[in-house]
């Protein structure tokens, strides 16, 4: 393209040139009064413009013919003429012009074989010595200048030209380049190729060991199939002994879900309601005699995950334990409900026989102990100036202790009986509890001279408490008691502490004291502070005193407790009961 | 001399009951049951009435029952005895005009008597029955 720019410029500019030129001369001739020559030179000029104007615009083709038409009519005019002094073949110096900017162009072919014709048209006329064409010396020289400075020119775009081959020929290196380049590529690729022919082996050999692993697969799937089958049987053994254990427990088993709905449940619930079609929680309610809220516990069951048992529910002369529990699979997820029924109608039947048993024994050995105790109590009362032999003294005497401990064995027993039975019923009355200890002192002391029992006197001198007074004066009874008999001198001191809305009552003595590892026997049923059975003292207890004390006190909200003790230094035992309020 | 009428089943108890009261000084009649009990009441006229709870043909509940209904016998003091140590048959009792509670186990004869001294000495002193 910048060739293309340089060729239409140096046109311009030679066309141009040559216009101006024409113009002048024109002007000059016409002055001389060589009209002629100056109409021919203004012809040419007018050409010339209009040559300058389509090259200009880029139509060399037209511009190129243009100059050729004033071309043609100076020389034709030199030719028919026979030249003018002075002017004639310069003009044809354009020739070469054209054809060099049509080069290569079928135009620039005609317009040299056109130049090349009349410049040897004329040299031939010329060497024939024609007189009729004149032509000036110096015209000539002109003429050779002009030739050889666009023979310079044409050099230089010839040398242009060569560029441009240079340039073909880099081209062609370059192509050279791009093919060697294409053939490296196509190396490559082969090279490629033969990392695609790894990469399929490598395919094919994943493939082979897909197919392997395939292999395995099924081997390892029969295998877990096998566990499965293996695992499925298990289970189903293991469902089998489920269901065997359920069906064996001794208790209704009926599983619900969280829609309260029965899901699963033994024979047993057949065997104590018969046979139903469809069970649900109503109807276990109605057969339970309908008194139960089966379905309100099922609600507190599942809604906040409670437990129920209640003990006794009787039916029509049944009686059954109900449990109720949630079934938890997580902490506070569960999945449902379990309902245990039992039928508890033997056990109460044992139970109330045994309670009745001790009842009755209760009392009717007592009738025949107090009338051993009365009577020798009596005999010695009555015919105290018969008894002068002091073995038989003593051997009434022996009857009638025998007579009192028997029957507090015997109360012991029918209370703790009716204790652990919950048939006492506490009183919550208000008493000065100062005033019922100076009562068990009084009561109690006398029967052991070498033991003195003291009451310190209460600030305020009256306590009031909230409790059951009769029950508190056995408690009382026992502590004091006790305090007594296990001391062989010395004293038993009695003193009240009120703390915190409560009043404690303290019973130290002086006694033998109770080991440290035999503490925590007290309290309980036919216990007494010793280590062995044999040695215990049964002269002095039946091991229940403390056992009832306990569960008087608990009765009535009260506590009692051994305050401390040690070998040899004595102990000290309390109770303590609420305060009355004012 | 007052009299005392003991209604007791259990002859162990009565003989007992009667030797020591008789001992004392006291004027006694015996009724093996309820129905004798309330007979004796009204045709002896006691003083005092010791009146065992559990006896046949009418327990002693019933019979204070009947005892205080009765206009001849109702300001006549009964003394229960028993040995039901039950908290229940001495409120029982006492509500149904008892003036008091006795468990027999727990005391001595003499002890018995001493009660039913004072008991009567009281009733001498404030109110002595018509």
């Amino acid at each position: 393209m910048r060739n293309e720019a340089w060729k239409t410029n140096l046109l311009k500019y030679i066309i141009a040139i040559g216009a101006v030129t024409l113009i002048s001369f024109a002007f000059v001739y016409f002055r001389q009064g060589n009209y002629f020559v100056a109409l021919v030179e203004g012809i040419t000029f007018i050409a010339m413009v209009g040559a300058f104007f389509l090259a200009q615009r880029g139509r060399y083709l037209q511009s190129a013919a243009i100059g050729w038409l004033g071309v043609f009519v100076v020389v034709t005019t030199l030719l028919v003429t026979g030249g003018i002094g002075g002017i004639g073949i310069v003009w044809w110096s354009l020739v070469p012009v054209i054809s060099f900017i049509m080069f290569g162009t079928l135009g620039g072919a005609i317009a040299t074989s056109f130049g090349v014709l009349v410049l040897v048209s004329v040299a031939l006329l010329t060497g024939l010595g024609s007189t009729q064409f004149y032509f000036d010396a110096v015209e000539i020289r002109q003429v050779a200048i002009l030739v050889t400075v666009l023979g310079s020119i044409m050099f230089y775009f010839e040398k242009i030209s060569g560029n441009a081959r240079e340039e073909a020929l880099s081209k062609s290196k370059e192509l050279e380049d791009s093919k060697r380049d294409l053939e490296f590529n196509v190396r490559e690729l082969g090279k490629e190729k033969v990392t695609q022919d790894k990469v399929r082996k490598a395919i094919i050999n994943i493939l082979e060991d897909t197919k392997e692993i395939d292999t395995q697969l099924k081997v390892e799937k029969s295998n877990v199939e096998n566990k499965v089958i293996e695992r499925t049987k298990e289970l189903a053994e293991e469902k089998v002994k489920l269901v065997a254990s359920i069906n064996s427990m001794s208790h209704a088993y009926v599983l619900v879900d969280l829609n309260g709905s029965v899901v699963l449940f033994n024979n047993k619930l057949i065997e104590y309601f018969g046979v139903k079609n469809n069970w649900t929680l109503d109807l276990i309610q109605e057969n339970l005699g309908g008194k139960l809220d089966i379905k309100k516990m099922f609600l507190e069951v599942s809604g906040q995950l409670k437990n129920f048992f209640v003990n006794e529910v009787g039916v029509s002369g049944k009686y059954y334990d109900v449990h109720m529990s949630p079934i938890n699979l997580e902490k506070n997820k569960i999945i449902g409900v379990l309902l245990m029924i039992g039928d508890i109608t033997e056990e109460k039947m044992v139970e109330r026989s045994r309670n009745e048993f001790f009842s009755i024994a209760s009392h009717e050995l007592r009738t025949p102990l107090t009338a051993i105790r009365g009577n020798t109590s009596m005999i010695k009362q009555m015919y105290a100036d018969k008894l002068t032999d002091s073995d038989l003294s003593e051997m009434i005497d022996d009857i009638h202790d025998s007579s009192i401990r028997l029957i507090g064995i015997v109360n012991d027993f029918l209370n703790l009986s009716r204790l652990e039975m919950g048939k006492i019923e506490f009183k919550k009355e208000s008493f000065d509890i100062a005033q019922l200890v100076n009562e068990v002192v009084a009561e109690v002391d006398d029967k052991n001279d070498a033991v003195e029992v003291t009451v310190k006197t209460p600030k305020p001198e009256q306590i009031f408490v909230v409790g059951d007074r009769d029950r508190t004066k056995e408690v009382a009874i026992n502590l004091v008691g006790n305090a007594i008999k296990y001391s062989e001198k010395g004293e038993v001191k009695l003193t009240f502490e009120v703390i915190n809305e409560s009043v404690n009552v303290f019973v130290a003595d002086q006694g033998k004291g109770i080991a440290a590892e035999n503490q925590n026997l007290l309290f309980r049923k036919f216990q007494q502070a010793e280590s062995s059975i044999i040695t215990r003292d049964t002269t002095k207890s039946t091991g229940l005193g403390l056992y009832i004390s306990k569960l008087l006190m608990d009765g009535m909200g009260g506590k009692v407790w051994l305050e401390k003790s040690m070998l040899g230094e004595g102990s000290v035992f309390a109770f303590s009961l609420p305060l009355a309020k004012r | 001399m007052a009299k005392i009428l003991i209604v007791e089943d259990d002859p162990l108890m009565s003989r007992m009951y009667q030797k020591i009261f008789k001992f004392e000084g006291y004027d006694v009649v015996m009724a093996g049951d309820g129905e004798q009990g309330l007979e004796a009441a009204k045709k002896e006229k006691p003083t005092l009435i010791l009146l065992d709870v559990m006896m046949p043909k009418m327990n002693g509940l019933q019979l204070l029952e009947k005892l205080k209904l009765d206009p001849d016998t109702k300001s006549t003091p009964v003394v229960m005895l028993t040995n039901l140590a039950g908290e229940k048959d001495a409120e029982v009792a006492l509500t149904k005009g008892a003036v008091k509670y006795i468990v027999k186990s727990e005391y001595e004869p003499k002890q018995i008597t001493d009660m039913v001294k004072s008991i009567l000495a009281g009733y001498t002193r404030d109110e002595l029955p018509k």
